[in-house]
């Protein structure tokens, strides 16, 4: 695990400008376009609170997911498709699950410090919206957001081929987490049968919990425990996949 | 002596085709063993079984007396590989790469250290270690992959071409390098440079459709090749009529016409003598005689029916 923390630190170092820039504009550019104008329309959730404050997990969450989505990519779909750099990974004597998790919480470590600035950032622009209180559940629940999407963007490096198909599919899923999975807008917004769909699917699931803790200050159990299972059962789907990919 | 990596029947199949047939053979601890054949031979096939990159559908490879599909974790520790085509990750160094790889063997800081010191000095890689891979001359890339190859001091090193994209320099350390380690390390490669061959192995394996066709020191090899010579002689015209009537020379081995050139193969100059008066009155420009080479020996006609088919 410690190789590919340092790796992912050379990675970081390598490309300190672009990195830190990165750092700074993405969450800035995210919390202007979703939230400001989005606010006015509207303006409470349905709970009461208002609409910067109620936000603020579905947002970080969402910076969570754009922000992983680029290293994810790198190490399993470029790296494996066209500069083949995955392949003396692969041939090292651990398993196929440390190479997943490895790249996975390494990647992860990267999104953590950006959310972080985020966080910070969130909190100029809109002063009365981040509460301490809130900041360790809101990071908490972003790591357990970000390893779900993770590992679903793994699963779909390692089932595309091609860069167009990859690219199809992961614009549409992060247009359709965006939506539905109650980052942004609330699910009461939807029909009844759409809302109720929409809540049972894993990510959601992760922002109700965090939602739930932060406004109602009531741990979720349900629906902290099963995103976290759906997790480790797609790493090992992940490490199946990896090897079948590689012919080992 | 000892068996460094065995193979007992193994057979690799894509979709119908037959990509190697049945392989059974051993390779001596700290020798050096040249793979030849020509590109769809199966060479590539061979070697990716052997550093366990893939596995085969019947049979079993051995390193040191372990299974690779069963005792995967074990044997990887033991082996390298070095692919044809360059795999560095380009955003990363050439040292960040061959540190990386080392660091997933388990190895300690220091050591990985002293090994890159030792390869890089013995490659000439000078600056260039701490240059972005993507950045640097294939050739290069390729230096810093023999030394990410050799960082968990593997005793097995599997090479695909692993001259490919160097300048003669290169080569030449590079080979200077194996040689160092022969006795210490058992290295299997492949290489189309045949030169190369011929000056650095302990063992030559002919492989074609998949199967060793020919297996044994360079000497044992050409053994097959005694006193056979290849002949050129240059006509001022060489007819059609000519050709036919010095083919027909019953001594004559795989006759050819390039231009006005006949070339063939004869077991001893006598040969050359009995073409001469097959083509007496007829104008010659020049001949030449040499004695044959591993090249002459994968010559498919030859290769395939061996020198006296």
């Amino acid at each position: 695990m410690s190789a590919f923390i340092i790796r992912r630190w050379w990675l970081f170092r390598n490309r300190l400008m672009s990195s830190v820039a990165l750092a700074f504009i993405v969450p800035f550019i995210l919390s202007i376009v979703t939230v400001f104008g989005t606010k006015n329309i509207i303006v409470r959730s349905i709970n009461g609170q208002p609409y910067e404050v109620w936000v603020l997990p579905g947002l970080m969450m969402f910076m969570a997911a754009v922000l992983i989505t680029p290293l994810i990519y790198r190490d399993f779909f470029d790296l494996r498709i066209h500069n083949k750099a995955l392949v003396p990974m692969t041939l090292a004597p651990i398993k196929k699950s440390t190479i997943i998790l490895g790249i996975l919480f390494s990647a992860l470590l990267e999104v953590i410090v950006i959310i972080v600035i985020g966080l910070g950032i969130y909190s100029i622009l809109f002063p009365q919206a981040v509460a301490i209180g809130h900041v360790g559940y809101i990071i908490l629940y972003s790591i357990i957001f970000a390893l779900l999407y993770g590992n679903i963007i793994i699963l779909l490096s390692l089932l595309t081929e091609r860069i167009s198909v990859f690219m199809s599919a992961l614009l549409t899923t992060l247009i359709s987490i965006m939506f539905v999975c109650g980052l942004f807008i609330e699910f009461e917004f939807f029909p009844l049968t759409m809302s109720t769909i929409f809540q049972y699917f894993p990510l959601s699931m992760v922002s109700i919990a965090c939602r739930s803790i932060l406004f109602i200050h009531t741990f979720d159990t349900l629906n902290t425990v099963m995103p976290i299972t759906i997790t480790l059962l797609l790493i090992v789907l992940n490490s199946f996949l990896l090897k079948r990919k590689m012919k080992q | 002596m000892e068996a460094s990596i065995t193979l007992k029947k193994v057979g690799k199949l894509v979709g119908d085709k037959t990509i190697l047939a049945g392989l059974t053979f051993g390779i001596e601890k700290g020798s050096i063993v040249a793979l030849v054949g020509d590109n769809d031979a199966g060479k590539s096939t061979m070697l990716r079984l052997i550093a366990g990159l893939e596995n085969p559908n019947y049979g079993a490879v051995f390193l040191h007396g372990l299974d690779t599909e069963k005792r995967r974790i074990e044997t990887r520790q033991t082996v390298a590989f070095l692919p044809h085509d360059i795999d560095l990750d380009p955003w990363l160094t050439l040292e960040q790469n061959i540190q990386f790889d080392a660091r997933l063997y388990g190895e300690h800081q220091d050591r990985i250290e002293s090994r890159i010191n030792e390869y890089s000095h013995a490659l000439d890689m000078g600056d260039f270690l701490y240059s972005m891979a993507g950045r640097v001359p294939q050739g290069i890339q390729k230096k810093a992959m023999i030394i990410r190859a050799l960082a968990h001091d593997p005793t097995i090193l599997i090479m695909d071409e692993p001259t490919a994209f160097m300048d003669a320099e290169s080569r030449r350390l590079t080979w200077d390098l194996m040689r160092k380690l022969r006795g210490d390390k058992t290295i299997v490669y492949s290489s189309q440079f045949l030169p190369e061959i011929e000056a650095a192995n302990d063992r030559i394996m002919v492989i074609h459709n998949g199967s060793v066709l020919l297996d044994g020191s360079l000497d044992k090899l050409l053994e097959s090749t005694l006193e056979y010579h290849q002949f050129a002689i240059e006509f001022e015209e060489l007819s059609d009529e000519l050709f036919n009537s010095l083919c027909g020379v019953t001594t004559v081995v795989n006759p050819t016409k390039v231009g006005n050139t006949f070339h063939f193969y004869g077991r001893s100059r006598k040969v050359f003598f009995e073409v001469l008066n097959a083509c007496s009155g007829v104008l010659m420009k020049d001949l030449s005689i040499e004695k044959l080479s591993l090249q002459d020996l994968l010559d498919s006609a030859f290769a395939q029916k061996g020198m006296d088919g």
